[in-house]
């Protein structure tokens, strides 16, 4: 079995999806912002192995209501079909491979997923997508070329997806919102705490950075979680050594654990 | 009945590649799935790994903690062990993308199985 394959099939077998009459929910409106909405986009494009016609939604049929259609595929964004009027989409970006040579498409592309999620934060409205594989008729001839998820990031100005910025720093700015403390050393040795932790849970997190300075750990880049049993009201731990030298401790929530193993297998995996 | 559980939680979750029933004061693989080829010297460095992981883990107190992971870029392996008895594990290699929290539940729910007293068919211990 191919990992093109063995991937597609985990992704249908996702269990923590939502579902709406208008497609499967990428992200809610309840605390969105530019940034968390564009990355949720991104990462769909970024997890389309395989060739797809990916349709984004938000606000139905109702007044406040967008569409895009896009064909993407091994982890670039081949081609845009379709946008609603109120995108304001250039007619001659419709229907052809876009070009990662340049950076004309990708600053053209970012100002049109930009005001697609514009509209969504106003409408406040959960933004769905629809996948249909291996698309007939318009884009099908789209299976080549098309811009890389790194540089949408980097037209969008996507902290959390730039390669230049550490491991660690990156998986913070994902997921700082679903962590109840976090203390951060970086390789210089500077240090970043939740200033508002609990005493406890802060001296949890000193000694698991310190703990991981000492050399007990695996090679970086890693991410090892720690869950207390069911029952427990103690917080899930996790200590996340960067590849480039810095050292992430974290208390959340269990029930946060897909998050943040997700970012993290995001962060460091090979594109 | 312990190879038909680990089976089945490979059947339902196909980015779980090897699943090995321990005993971690040992350090010996007792059990693994049907389909895993993995060699026996590297069954003995995943046990080695899962008592690491559980049995030197951050949480207060450290009993507290039945679940471990570690995630590189190339897999995840998830350890567990029964909260009320600490010497046996599940060790668990998986890839990236396995949905990690319906693996978890469904991990811990085989290792209170496996770990059960068998009955008979009046129910009484066998």
């Amino acid at each position: 079995m191919t990992d093109a394959l063995r991937e597609k099939l985990a992704r249908l077998a996702r269990t923590d999806e939502e579902w709406t009459v208008t497609g499967r929910v990428l992200a809610a409106p309840e605390g969105a912002t530019r940034e968390s909405l564009l990355q949720a986009l991104l990462d769909e494009i970024d997890d389309t192995v395989l060739t797809a016609r990916l349709v984004f939604g938000y606000g139905g049929e109702g007044p406040r209501s967008g569409r895009l259609t896009v064909i993407a595929g091994g982890r670039r964004l081949r081609g845009i079909l379709a946008a609603t009027d109120e995108l304001g989409a250039d007619p001659d970006l419709l229907g052809r491979a876009l070009d990662a040579e340049t950076d004309a498409d990708a600053g053209t592309v970012g100002a049109l997923f930009d005001r697609f999620v514009a509209g969504a934060l106003q409408a406040v409205a959960p933004i769905t997508v629809i996948a249909t594989p291996r698309p007939e008729g318009a884009g099908a001839d789209l299976s080549e070329g098309g811009i890389g998820v790194r540089q949408l990031a980097a037209a969008w100005d996507l902290e959390a997806d730039d390669p230049g910025i550490p491991d660690i720093t990156r998986l913070l700015t994902r997921c700082g919102a679903d962590l109840t403390a976090s203390l951060m050393r970086n390789a210089d040795g500077t240090e970043t705490a939740e200033p508002d932790a609990p005493a406890e849970i802060a001296a949890t997190l000193g000694d698991l950075v310190a703990r991981a300075d000492s050399g007990k750990d695996a090679a970086a880049p890693t991410l090892t979680i720690w869950l207390p049993h069911m029952g427990s009201t103690a917080p899930a731990l996790g200590l996340a050594r960067g590849a480039q030298g810095g050292r992430l401790a974290m208390a959340f929530a269990p029930g946060n654990l897909a998050k943040i193993q997700t970012a993290w297998v995001r962060i460091t995996r090979k594109s | 009945m312990v190879a038909e559980l680990l089976d089945g939680l490979t059947a339902r979750h196909g980015a779980c590649r090897v699943v090995a029933y321990a005993d971690l004061s040992s350090r010996m693989v007792l059990v693994t799935n049907s389909a895993a080829s993995t060699p026996r010297e590297a069954l003995n460095a995943l046990c080695k790994e899962a008592a690491a992981a559980l049995q030197d883990n951050p949480l207060t107190p450290p009993e507290t903690c039945d679940v471990a992971i570690t995630t590189a870029p190339d897999r995840v392996q998830v350890f567990l062990r029964l909260p009320t008895e600490d010497s046996e594990a599940l060790c668990c290699i998986c890839d990236p993308h396995l949905d990690l929290s319906a693996f978890v539940e469904e991990a811990r729910d085989c290792l209170v199985r496996i770990a059960a007293p068998e009955t008979d068919d009046d129910g009484d211990d066998a």
